[in-house]
């Protein structure tokens, strides 16, 4: 029996009546034929719960697809495209290490060895830089010098290759959680388009998305600010929350206001396990620890949930290692 | 976190991520990616596989933002994308032959009874769309799952809309014979079948 043959006239008719192909009066038309004609009537029911059943929203109804994670992923891809591309445009600023050598050596050779210090080429300039395109999570990094820097999405921190030898200055777009560390010899000075702000060792919130307001909370320690336009310099004190704008400079108190950037699944990117454990040990305020050979390791994830517990699982499960939690509230991996 | 941006609208939304606006990105990402990847999932049957078109699509779209022109609505854009990237991964045979397996493997052991569940509906169905033939199957999706009129699809494949019309109807009557085999599942519709 050729059933398509059988139900040739009827599926034209009902694909183009369930697929909204039909005007008015032929739908009319068609609908009067059905009621009409109860066999009629029943095969048409019979296709339509087909044709319901192909829908997407019925014929997906199990399916769950993480969107969260696939944008981890696709993020996490392309900024590692970029973290690559400054690299390699930094290595093509300077002179080629070769050159440089070659030059510093022909010179030690042929002048005298001030004169070697004389003509020494400068190291060339170069801009590392790193950005969290997930509004979704804070993107979090350990420095050079020992400080944390929790990136908020859409946001971007630059800082030259020289950071933590001649100088700590990032320059900052977006929104970001700074814990820096103590180096009096070495103050760490965040630049925006604003303000300038200058610490020795403290905690703090800047939010620097927009051109024209800068808002800084004060966690811990002190900070100074300096508006670029008039020069006014204002002293922040823990609690102090700090709006600036091309109109007026204001400062009030907002004791103990929870940063909701810190609040977010913290996420690493290609970091040494060793700076993760220090990130953590900072933010939980409890000493992550773990055995010799795994700190070298370089991991990118991202942690969400916020007990002790869950952070330590979740880090276990990723490195494929066992963890406890010590009587003294240590974590160790191993 | 719902917010209503008018993907209709495209142009905004399109130069925005042309010039390389992250933020407008993932909103585009995060509306369309589930919906993309169930619907490359209906041609390819195999989830991971569904993903990995979706991410190049996004990737690809990403890093040639500045040179992608995309001339209807970034919606259609998409959604034909992904439907030409998994038929070419079709015809790359990667997984075809795991769905054939598959939608054998479901005909010879027959219906298992207590397993109503939605997901094994949907690999029936998308199975049993899959075999039907090439254009046939193309074009009910495009209509089905894409949400295109006759008309659109007559121009995007350069057809005739009567072309189009007799391989919907087509699509719907071998649907319908090829679920009398799944009768255990869909048993209330094949009523008037068995008589």
């Amino acid at each position: 029996m050729n059933t398509f043959n059988k139900n040739k006239p009827i599926s034209v008719r009902m694909s183009r009546y369930l697929s909204g192909e039909m005007d008015d009066t032929e739908k009319a038309a068609f609908q009067e034929q059905m009621k009409a004609d109860a066999d009629l009537q029943a095969e048409a029911d019979s296709l339509e719960t087909i044709w319901e059943m192909t829908g997407p929203e019925k014929l997906f109804q199990a399916e769950s697809v993480d969107t969260n994670k696939a944008w981890m992923h696709l993020s996490a891809r392309i900024s590692a495209d970029q973290e690559h591309k400054i690299v390699q445009q930094s290595r093509t600023i300077g002179f080629p290490v070769w050159m440089k050598w070659a030059a510093v050596w022909f010179t030690a050779m042929v002048l005298s060895f001030t004169a070697y210090h004389l003509f020494r080429p400068a190291d060339p300039e170069s801009l590392i830089s790193f950005s969290n395109p997930d509004s979704n999570v804070a993107f979090a990094r350990f420095l050079n010098d020992g400080s944390i820097v929790y990136l908020s999405g859409g946001s971007e921190m630059n800082f030259g290759s020289d950071f933590a030898k001649n100088n700590r200055d990032v320059s900052l777009s977006g929104e970001a959680f700074f814990d820096v560390a103590r180096d009096q010899q070495q103050p760490f000075t965040i630049n925006t388009g604003l303000v300038s702000i200058e610490v020795v060792g403290t905690s703090f919130y800047v939010n620097a998305r927009k051109n024209d307001l800068l808002e800084i909370y004060l966690q811990t320690g002190a900070v100074r600010a300096v508006v670029r336009s008039s020069g006014e310099t204002i002293l922040l004190k823990p609690g102090d929350f700090l709006s600036v704008d091309k109109e007026q400079v204001q400062k009030t108190a907002l004791n103990g206001w929870q940063v909701p950037l810190l609040g977010k699944p913290l996420h690493f990117h290609d970091e040494p396990f060793e700076n993760i454990l220090m990130v953590l040990s900072r933010k939980y305020n409890v000493g992550f620890t773990a055995s010799e050979y795994l700190h070298e390791r370089s991991m990118t994830l991202t942690l969400y949930g916020s007990s002790i517990e869950t952070i330590s699982e979740a880090v276990a499960l990723s490195l494929g290692v066992e963890y406890e939690i010590k009587e003294d509230n240590r974590v160790e991996f191993r | 976190m719902n917010n209503n941006t008018d993907y209709s609208s495209t142009a905004e939304i399109v130069i925005q991520i042309r010039d390389g606006d992250m933020e407008a990105f993932e909103r585009v990402f995060r509306e369309f990616y589930a919906p993309l990847t169930l619907y490359s999932q209906s041609f390819l049957q195999d989830k991971d596989a569904a993903e990995e078109v979706v991410q190049e699509l996004f990737y690809n779209l990403w890093n040639n933002r500045k040179h992608t022109e995309i001339k209807t609505s970034l919606k259609s854009y998409l959604y034909q994308s992904v439907r030409n990237r998994s038929l070419k991964v079709i015809r790359h045979h990667m997984v075809r032959q795991k769905h054939a397996d598959y939608v054998m493997g479901q005909s010879n052991e027959g219906v298992q009874e207590n397993e109503m569940e939605a997901r094994e509906l949907q690999k029936i169905i998308t199975g049993i769309l899959s075999k039907l033939p090439e254009r046939c199957s193309l074009i009910f999706r495009m209509n089905r799952l894409e949400g295109l009129k006759y008309r659109e699809i007559a121009e995007e494949l350069s057809v005739s809309v009567k072309t189009v019309e007799a391989n919907m109807s087509r699509a719907l009557a071998l649907l319908r014979n090829e679920m009398i085999r799944y009768k255990e599942y869909f048993g209330p519709v094949m009523k008037e079948e068995r008589k």
